[in-house]
């Protein structure tokens, strides 16, 4: 597993995915940069706070942005190995088909975590260029917190889309279906529905934002089933099909 | 592993897509140390097969064993020992060639330095180093993909179409290189092509496919002999005529078919002389033609075509 890690990432080397996908976590710092001139312009007295900055750049992050950002390196990470034809030589060395998989898995959720620390320092540095007020350690380190917590969990519920390009081969459909699954994200942002739907209830589960209507257990349970369902399917297909 | 004389073995192998056939009850044996050449035309299964040698498609019936065991036990330890090109070679475009060697190496726990860059070296690929993959010309690419079936000196080669895309002096290097690796190291070749002059220079068996079907299995020694040119007598007394090859012209190589018909594999600048003593000697000669059928119309002949394949 080690050894499938290390080559991983070596295939990542040079790759242009890596700057698309940092360019595109920085879109949430641009984002506020954006919020931030339009809030000025609009009420030159409005004074924005650490803790208004970190828990709107969540939200972008978590539910907007970060989504279809993971989306593509996730699709990119799982399809590459069909459109630059290499899994026949992967596959023959031998290298196990499950372990293929969860290595690809381990370095999308590391690389995510990573994006999203990267947009949160970003973030920090807007906010204290634009002389945010209510500076604290304890909002930073929260927000921190809340910021991996959240991917994290948004990352395990990334495996049905993983499923889509295996299943696919490409990056298209994924990215189209994470770009639907953000716009049901929009649509539910002040529903009490959200809860129950798992690439929202990813956030509100971080932030204690889940619906008192719906047990905390319940929400758990359907982000698990979801990131179980699509590792089963991912697992089952790719097993399964032959290597063209 | 179990120690046999057989690398390769298939036995009742079929593999099926919907209602169409596109191997179909196969049965192969490849000794060790052994070059078999597998030829057809495009579509005949040969990389089918070869896919599900190397378990990356699953045969809808029979078996195939590698080593003297099947291919679904101890895969681990046995496609070690198995260097494999399918097809065109795949690497990662944003990579140098080095970089994806050293990639397959790492998978396989085999890190060499050395080992890679003969690999390169052998065909002849060690001056693009900093060159990524995207920018490879077609065969150079083929080329790297020989290199990462060579690289970890495996015991038996797996070899889709290898000299595809690569120049005549690229053929050549690659095919005196895998004579030699098999006659040296007593590395078994399985190698596919639809070009017969290629196989016929470089294979000891040769397995004919047709629609995923064996259509014949013969050793190269075999069907030289069987295709040889000749000149062809059809004469009243096929005995006599014999007796006056060997002792008026010395000729030994010829064969007699059925009783009348003598086939001679030499001398057929003297054909005209040999007629004249023949009608001398009140033999009465039918007819005299001289075959003009090459291996390749042979095996045009056997699979097939006038149809582009």
């Amino acid at each position: 597993m080690v050894s499938l890690l290390q080559c991983e990432w070596m295939k990542l080397k040079n790759s242009k995915m890596l700057l698309v996908s940092v360019l595109g976590a920085m879109v949430t710092p641009f984002m506020l940069f954006v919020e931030i001139l339009k809030e000025s312009s609009d009420k030159p007295d409005f004074q924005f706070t650490y803790y208004t900055l970190f828990s709107h750049s969540n939200f972008y992050m978590i539910l907007i942005f970060g989504l279809v950002v993971y989306t593509v390196f996730t699709a990119f990470l799982y399809s590459r190995e069909y459109t630059e034809n290499t899994l026949k030589m992967i596959l023959t060395i031998p290298v196990s088909r499950h372990a293929l998989l969860i290595s690809k898995f381990i370095v999308l959720l590391i690389w995510c975590v990573l994006l999203s620390v990267l947009s949160w320092i970003f973030c920090l540095i807007i906010s204290c260029i634009c002389g945010a007020a209510g500076f604290s350690i304890v909002v930073l380190a929260k927000s921190l917190w809340e910021n991996i917590y959240a991917t994290t969990i948004l990352v395990f519920t990334l495996t049905p889309l993983i499923y889509l390009s295996i299943l696919t081969k490409g990056i298209v459909v994924p990215v189209i279906t994470s770009a639907t699954i953000l716009m049901v994200n929009a649509a539910l942002s002040n529903e009490s529905y959200a809860s129950l739907f798992p690439w929202s209830a990813s956030y509100l589960l971080a932030t204690k934002g889940l619906d008192p209507a719906y047990p905390k257990e319940i929400v758990i349970a359907i982000l698990i089933f979801t990131s179980v369902a699509g590792m089963v399917l991912s697992f089952w297909y790719f097993e399964k099909n032959d290597v063209k | 592993m179990q120690d046999t004389d057989y690398v390769i073995e298939m036995r009742k192998l079929t593999k099926k897509y919907k209602e169409r056939f596109a191997v179909k009850e196969l049965d192969i044996k490849v000794p060790r140390g052994k070059i078999y050449g597998l030829l057809g035309r495009n579509g005949a299964g040969k990389t089918t097969i070869m896919r599900m040698m190397l378990n990356l498609a699953v045969p809808t019936e029979g078996e195939i064993l590698l080593f003297g065991e099947s291919i679904h036990k101890n895969k681990y330890k046995m496609y070690h020992k198995v260097g494999s090109l399918i097809e065109a070679p795949g690497f990662y475009g944003n990579l140098t060639g080095e970089q994806n060697l050293k990639i397959l190496a790492k998978l396989r726990g085999t890190h060499k330095k050395e080992s890679m860059k003969d690999a390169l070296e052998i065909v002849g690929l060690e001056k693009e180093s900093n060159k990524i993959f995207a920018d490879y010309s077609l065969g150079m690419k083929q080329r790297l993909g020989i290199a990462a079936a060579i690289m970890h000196e495996p015991k038996l080669l797996i070899l889709d179409e290898p000299i595809n895309g690569l120049d005549p002096v690229g053929i050549v290097l690659i095919r005196n290189y895998l004579e030699r690796l098999c006659h040296e190291t007593g590395t078994t070749i399985f190698i596919s092509s639809h070009i017969i002059s290629e196989i016929e220079q470089i294979a000891d068996v040769i397995g004919i496919l047709h629609d995923g079907e064996m259509v014949e299995e013969a050793t190269m020694e075999t069907l030289h002999k069987r295709n040889r040119q000749y000149v062809e007598f059809v004469v009243s007394d096929s005995y006599k005529a014999c007796l006056i090859l060997e002792e008026i012209f010395h000729i030994k190589d010829y064969c007699v078919n059925g009783q009348n018909s003598i086939q001679l594999f030499q001398s057929f600048e003297i054909r005209a002389d040999i007629n004249q003593v023949f009608v001398e000697n009140e033999i009465k000669v039918f007819s005299i033609h001289l075959s003009e059928q090459k291996l390749e119309d042979y095996f045009k002949d056997l699979i097939g075509g006038e149809k582009i394949g």
